[in-house]
């Protein structure tokens, strides 16, 4: 099929919508509603255009192209009508920062956004370094609007985890609401109300766990304002770090792209869009990361109390103190969450240098609280697995975690690991494929990898040989991966449609206790309206 | 303790918050403002005084709603208490018949611009008023600018209400006119406050703003709020809060400003 | 009219979705009443009934191999639920909300599967063309436009009511012949046909004949067969903004044409009624009107300028004076509107202090009334109150100035 776009002659595939095949061939027409995953929804009014032998401005993005169809996209009409409905759009918008004529002496005073409670315009909106709404509104050169603002003035919804909703910067383009559909079939997020009263929102206005929010955050991402927005990552600037990734979290798998700005992770998003991610892929990873109370520094048992210590002194340490429990009386206790470097080096560590049979490695699901095999007197924890009066029995208990634990309060050493986005190596899929782990932000404080400091433990036990050789593997067998990411899913990973399916620890820790938004996500019963009419 | 008498929702963004606080509102001048903290574990936040009554006992605060300390004080009821309001901070501006006085506004310094012309006025100058507001509903107290001014202009930067622009643009077209001013004096951002300035400058026009640096103890000790105002280190809190507009280093102020933005980021949440 | 066929006849419109569904081979029908004409509804329910059960609806219907039945479906009384895209979202359950076209619901209707949306009207036609042939109905009306047409006659004429007139007829026949003209003492000034979607046409052209394309022509719709006749005490820029006013209401507000494009051109109405309209307003009126009508998604959008376009159109001058003259010539425009008492009529009973909410009268019993306009709101309620054989409240508008004719009571006894 050919089409002709303002006198350039072009191929068309069937199916192809006209705006489709302008932007495949670098022919920009004004769009906002339009997103290459969803199907044609034609309600901004954006794309507009005028094709011969049509009546009227048909929306270039629900017209399907056929042979022989000309088309022309800036012809003056065409080109009013455009900037007219974008005046429009930005009546109900908060639209000053946008038709101020001393933009651009502000923009170069003050580049960042600046963190508020409620955006009064793009200078203190979350969207401000990436918005379609503002760069169109650039390329039209509005500079006024036809009458006074109608800004809505309405609540800014802060009370679900994760997502806030400001409704005042909303411009009703719905891609929202269609990309809720495409992911979960009924959509939570919708268009309510009619005329000046639109908006969107959930129906009956029920909190988004009242209303079986999955929160895969797909609406956020494809909100073109600053309307839908990730609490977490709302006042971050431009990400200066941007890595591809396995999530984490758990064994679906599903490949993450990474941003974060100043050695913080501040948002992780799918890399195919056409699936959904689970709440904690999506939101979790950041805040999980960033928690207040991670363990940083090495500290070891001195007298009474835990000392910081540098890392040569802690090693020390725990060899020596480990030298006495050599054999069965020393067991290891970890899960599945580290990558498969990180667990061979527990294993090796476990086996060939303490030379004891107890690796104990936790399977996903089950209850982390394990029950250690008679005669174990002194244990390596790499989270929060064991009972208080396990604990008391114990000789000698070192901890290799992210967080406090009651472990942690009786252990002779901390040792801090680097978690999630701190790590590097491969991670295993459900399917038994390995995946790899990209290292997206240095450690909090100075926490190292599990392998990392089990090759220190064992230096610092004087065995340098099997420590060499554990690092050459390691090092060589992440250099040589192939392993590849999940760039397409097949299906939506399970947690992503079904929010109790979500794994709720981490290392044993409960993630609801460092991300309380995490535990929100949780549906809840749709409160009783208060008056029954 | 000191009890909330009122809280009403000016703009989108912001409070007006009346405090009762008998001792500062017996105290206060013009150009001074108070160190408020909502509990004994939260933030000192300063606050322009944008008005007092003394036969009330009580203060008031124009609040914009930028993070947590300022979110937890603006959700205070008439009722409730906040721990402390310590005050009135800094220097009082200096009063006498100047001739002709403009007073630019914007943003919190809707409010805190009002006891500025008030007082002006009481000393026998011509009290000009330009105020700035992103937008229509962001605009308040004009009631008390016409109490006090001889001229009250309102712009909105997207024209939605009054004249599109900005404040100051205002009284450039003024001074173009020939207008003779002979004082300024600008409460708002930083960027606000500097093309005020950069307007004024030219027509060697004595022009004070009201500088927001951080702060801390407010009393000289800390050094949080310093600032550089004609090449010399000032502490905005004993020093100002107005200096010579046309001497503020106002990159540094800015950048001061953003200092803790990490935190202020994270307890957001 | 349509709904006057559902109830008065039903029968008819079955049979027409029973003739066009063999035509196209449909199994399923659907017929969408609003829940307000609950015995539109009844009526038809019974009519499907029978129409069951002499097996004229049903599986095999006699015996002819072809089934074929109707559901009726209750719409939630949005007028956007009248658009054939939304109205399909609502029989399927989800919220009436219009959808672009292509593809139309010829090729992907309900459920996906193509689907022939009409009128009732149009339906109960099909019968009578089945039944005497395609050229006795082409008798009827004009070229191009043949069959007869319900219209709903309503406004300021002696008698209103639902009319069946062929189509082709002159607007002049139907206001004047059927209608029977003006109210006592007043002159026709336009019809608006088409409801709050359609269009004003003024006296001058009541020549044009009823058709499709005239109205067209004339920047009105037929639509569903709306006339409301107006007279001069009408003001044409309230017309259009009373039915503006109920379309931005009414709009779905999914495209920003019809939801923020009408509510802008509210505003500029509302300037011009109140007096604060400049002429760029007017400009601004127009290039607006055009945006919502080109740039809009669906029909509500496309049209709900219409009664704006047209007045501007017609009575271009009217909106002029408001705007330079301050005047209504109409008297509607309340803000446009002075009252002052006439120093020779009151005879200061005082009915009007009373009822002055603002305190804008000053006057003490027995004593001249006099209004203070700088405190007056223009409510008008002095002049309501104000008594008939007084008269003592004198409207001004522009350059013109209204005495009431007092009126004289026949002293009884
Ligand atoms: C003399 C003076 C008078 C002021 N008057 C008013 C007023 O009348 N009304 C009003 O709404 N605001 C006023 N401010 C600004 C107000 O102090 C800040 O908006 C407030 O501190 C923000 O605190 P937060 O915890 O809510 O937000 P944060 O998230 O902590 O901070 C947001 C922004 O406020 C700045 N900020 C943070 N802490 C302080 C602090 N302790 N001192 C100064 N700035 C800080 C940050 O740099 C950042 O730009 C005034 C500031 C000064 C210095
Ligand atoms: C906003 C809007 C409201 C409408 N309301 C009605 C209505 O109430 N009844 C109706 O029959 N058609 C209505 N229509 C037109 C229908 O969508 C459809 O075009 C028409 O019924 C087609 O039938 P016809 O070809 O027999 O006229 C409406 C259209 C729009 C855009
Ligand atoms: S987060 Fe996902 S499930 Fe929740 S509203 Fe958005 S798109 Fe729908
Ligand atoms: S919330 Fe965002 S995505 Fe949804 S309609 Fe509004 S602007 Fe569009
Ligand atoms: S024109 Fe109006 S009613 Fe039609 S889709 Fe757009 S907003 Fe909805
Ligand atoms: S992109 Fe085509 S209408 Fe929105
Ligand atoms: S606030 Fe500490 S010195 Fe000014």
């Amino acid at each position: 099929m050919k089409i002709t776009v303002n006198d350039q002659v072009l191929d068309a595939n069937e199916g192809e919508s006209v705006l489709e095949v302008a932007l495949r061939h670098d022919i920009e027409i004004p769009h906002i509603c339009y997103h290459p995953i969803l199907p044609a929804n034609g309600v901004c009014r954006m794309c507009l255009v005028e094709i011969d032998g049509i009546n009227g401005l048909p929306a270039s993005c629900s017209t399907p192209a056929a042979d022989g169809m000309v088309v022309h996209t800036e012809t003056e009409t065409v080109r009013n009508r455009r900037r007219e409905n974008l005046e429009l759009i930005l009546l109900e918008h908060p639209s000053s920062c946008l038709v101020c004529y001393k933009r651009e002496a502000c923009q170069t005073f003050r580049p960042e956004k600046e963190k508020t409670g409620v955006t009064t315009g793009c200078q203190n909106c979350p969207n401000k370094h990436d918005c379609e709404v503002q760069r169109l509104t650039l390329d039209l050169g509005i500079t006024d609007l036809p009458v006074g603002s109608f800004y809505r003035n309405a609540e800014f919804d802060r009370d679900d985890p994760f997502i806030e909703n400001d409704p005042n910067l909303c411009i009703l383009c719905g891609r929202c609401e269609q990309i809720c559909q495409y992911h979960h079939d009924t959509p939570v997020v919708v268009l309510t109300g009619r005329g000046p009263d639109a908006r969107v929102g959930q129906a009956f206005d029920l909190p988004l766990n009242a209303s079986g929010c999955t929160f895969c955050g797909a609406c956020v991402d494809l909100c073109p304002t600053g309307s839908l927005s990730d609490r977490f990552a709302r006042w971050y600037g431009v990400a200066d770090g941007l890595v591809k990734t396995t999530c984490p979290f758990c064994d679906a798998g599903c490949a993450l792209e990474v941003k974060s700005e100043g050695h913080r992770v501040f948002s992780a998003t799918a890399l195919d869009q056409t699936k959904p991610l689970c709440a904690l892929g999506r939101f979790t990873i950041p805040p999980f990361l960033s928690s207040r109370d991670r363990l940083t520094h090495p500290r070891v048992m001195a007298g009474e109390r835990l000392r910081e210590v540098t890392w040569e002194e802690a090693f020390t340490a725990v060899a020596d103190g480990l030298a006495p429990f050599k054999g069965d009386t020393f067991a290891l206790v970890c899960d599945r969450s580290g990558t498969v470097e990180d667990r061979h080096a527990l294993r090796v560590f476990t086996e060939e240098v303490m030379d004891s049979s107890h690796y104990i490695e936790i399977e996903d699901g089950e209850e982390p609280r394990v029950e250690l095999p008679t005669g174990v007197k002194a244990v390596l924890l790499t989270g929060d697995f064991l009972e208080a009066d396990a604990l008391d029995a114990l000789e000698m208990v070192v901890v290799l975690d992210c967080y406090p634990s009651p472990a942690a309060e009786k252990a002779t050493a901390i040792l801090p690991a680097a978690i999630l986005l701190e790590t590097k190596g491969h991670l295993v899929d459900e399917n038994g494929v390995e995946r790899p782990a990209k290292r997206a932000v240095r450690p909090a404080g100075q926490a190292k990898q599990d392998h990392e400091i089990i090759t220190g433990l064992i230096t610092a036990m004087g065995d340098e040989g099997t420590a060499g050789k554990l690092t050459g593997e390691i090092e060589t067998r992440i250099q040589d991966s192939e392993a590849e990411l999940i760039t397409e899913r097949a299906e939506a990973p399970a947690p992503a449609l079904d929010v109790t399916k979500i794994r709720t620890r981490y290392r044993g820790h409960l993630i609801a206790a460092r991300v309380p938004d995490a535990g929100a996500v949780q549906p809840v019963a749709a409160p009783v309206p208060s008056e029954v009419v | 303790m000191f009890r909330v008498v009122s809280n009403r929702k000016v703009t989108p963004n912001a409070h007006e918050m009346v405090v009762e606080a008998p001792e500062v509102a017996r105290t206060a001048q013009a150009g001074q403002f108070a160190l408020l903290m909502v509990d004994e574990h939260s933030e000192r936040i300063p606050y322009t005084l944008a008005d007092w009554d003394e036969a009330t006992g009580t203060v008031t605060f124009i609040v914009l709603e930028v993070g947590k300390s300022t979110g937890d004080f603006v959700h205070r009821q008439p009722g409730d208490e906040v721990a402390h309001v310590v005050g009135p901070l800094g220097m009082p501006l200096e009063v006498e018949n100047f001739g002709t006085v403009a007073c630019i506004g914007g943003c919190y310094g809707l409010g805190g611009i009002v006891p500025v012309g008030r007082t002006m006025k009481a000393a026998g100058n011509r009290v000009i008023t330009y105020v700035e507001a992103r937008m229509e509903g962001m605009h308040y107290y004009l009631d008390k600018y016409e109490s006090f001014s001889d001229e009250v202009v309102q712009t909105t930067t997207d024209g939605s209400n009054g004249i599109k622009g900005h404040g100051v643009d205002i009284l450039e077209a003024r001074l173009k006119e020939g207008v003779r001013v002979d004082r300024v004096f600008t409460i708002g951002c930083p960027f606000m406050m500097m093309l005020t300035a950069q307007v004024t400058k030219p027509h060697e026009i004595k022009t004070f703003a009201a500088l927001n640096p951080i702060m801390l103890d407010g009393t000289g000790m800390c050094g949080a709020c310093r600032c550089t105002v004609g090449e010399e280190t000032k502490f905005a809190c004993v020093d100002g809060p107005f200096f010579d507009a046309h001497e503020v280093d106002w990159h540094e102020l800015r950048d001061r400003r953003a200092a803790y933005i990490f935190t202020e980021r994270d307890v957001c949440k | 009219m349509d709904r006057s066929i559902l109830e008065g006849n039903p029968h008819l419109v079955i049979e027409g979705m029973v003739i066009a569904a063999i035509a196209i081979g449909a199994t399923e029908g659907f017929i969408f009443v609003r829940t307000e004409y609950p015995l539109a509804r009844k009526h038809t329910e019974v009519a499907l009934q029978h129409a069951r059960n002499h097996g004229l609806l049903g599986k095999n219907i006699l015996a002819s191999g072809i089934d074929f039945d109707i559901e009726i479906v209750r719409g939630a009384g949005a007028y956007v639920c009248g658009e054939e895209t939304a109205l399909i979202a609502s029989i399927e359950g989800r919220r009436g909300m219009p959808r672009p076209r292509p593809p139309y619901p010829v090729e992907k209707g309900l459920w996906g599967r193509p689907t022939c949306i009409n009128n009732v009207e149009t339906l109960a036609n099909v019968p009578i063309i089945i039944e005497q042939g395609s050229e006795a109905y082409a008798a009827i009306g004009v070229e191009g436009n043949s069959g007869t047409k319900i219209f709903s006659l309503v406004g300021k004429i002696r008698n209103t009511g639902l009319v069946e007139v062929p189509l082709g007829i002159p607007i002049r026949k139907v206001v004047y012949d059927i209608g029977g003209g003006p109210l006592e003492g007043q002159k026709i000034k336009a019809v608006q046909t088409g409801g709050p979607s359609g269009g004003c046409i003024p006296e001058e052209l009541f020549d044009l004949p009823v058709t499709f394309d005239s109205l067209t022509e004339a920047g009105s719709i037929m639509g569903s067969g709306g006339m409301i006749v107006i007279d001069e005490e009408t003001c044409v820029v309230d017309l259009a903004k009373y039915f503006l006013t109920f379309t931005q209401e009414e709009s779905c507000g999914q495209c920003p044409p019809c939801r923020v494009g009408s509510r802008a051109m509210l505003v500029l109405l509302d300037r011009i009624t109140e007096g604060t309209a400049t002429m760029a307003d007017l400009d601004k009126l127009e290039q607006l009107a055009g945006t919502v009508r080109e740039a809009s998604l669906c029909g509500l959008g496309k049209n709900a300028p219409n009664p704006v376009i047209t007045t501007l159109r017609y009575f271009r001058e009217e909106y002029v004076e408001h705007i330079e003259k301050k005047q209504c010539r109409a008297f509607t425009c309340k803000q446009l509107i002075t009252y002052t008492i006439d120093e020779e009529r009151c005879n200061g009973c005082g009915a009007c202090f009373r009822v002055c909410n603002d305190d804008a009268i000053i006057g003490e019993p027995k004593q001249l009334h006099v209004i203070d306009q700088d405190r007056c709101v223009h409510c008008g309620n002095c002049f309501v109150v104000c008594p008939p054989s007084l008269a003592a409240v004198v409207r001004t508008s522009g350059e013109l100035t209204r005495y009431e004719e007092p009126v004289v009571k026949a002293k009884k006894g």
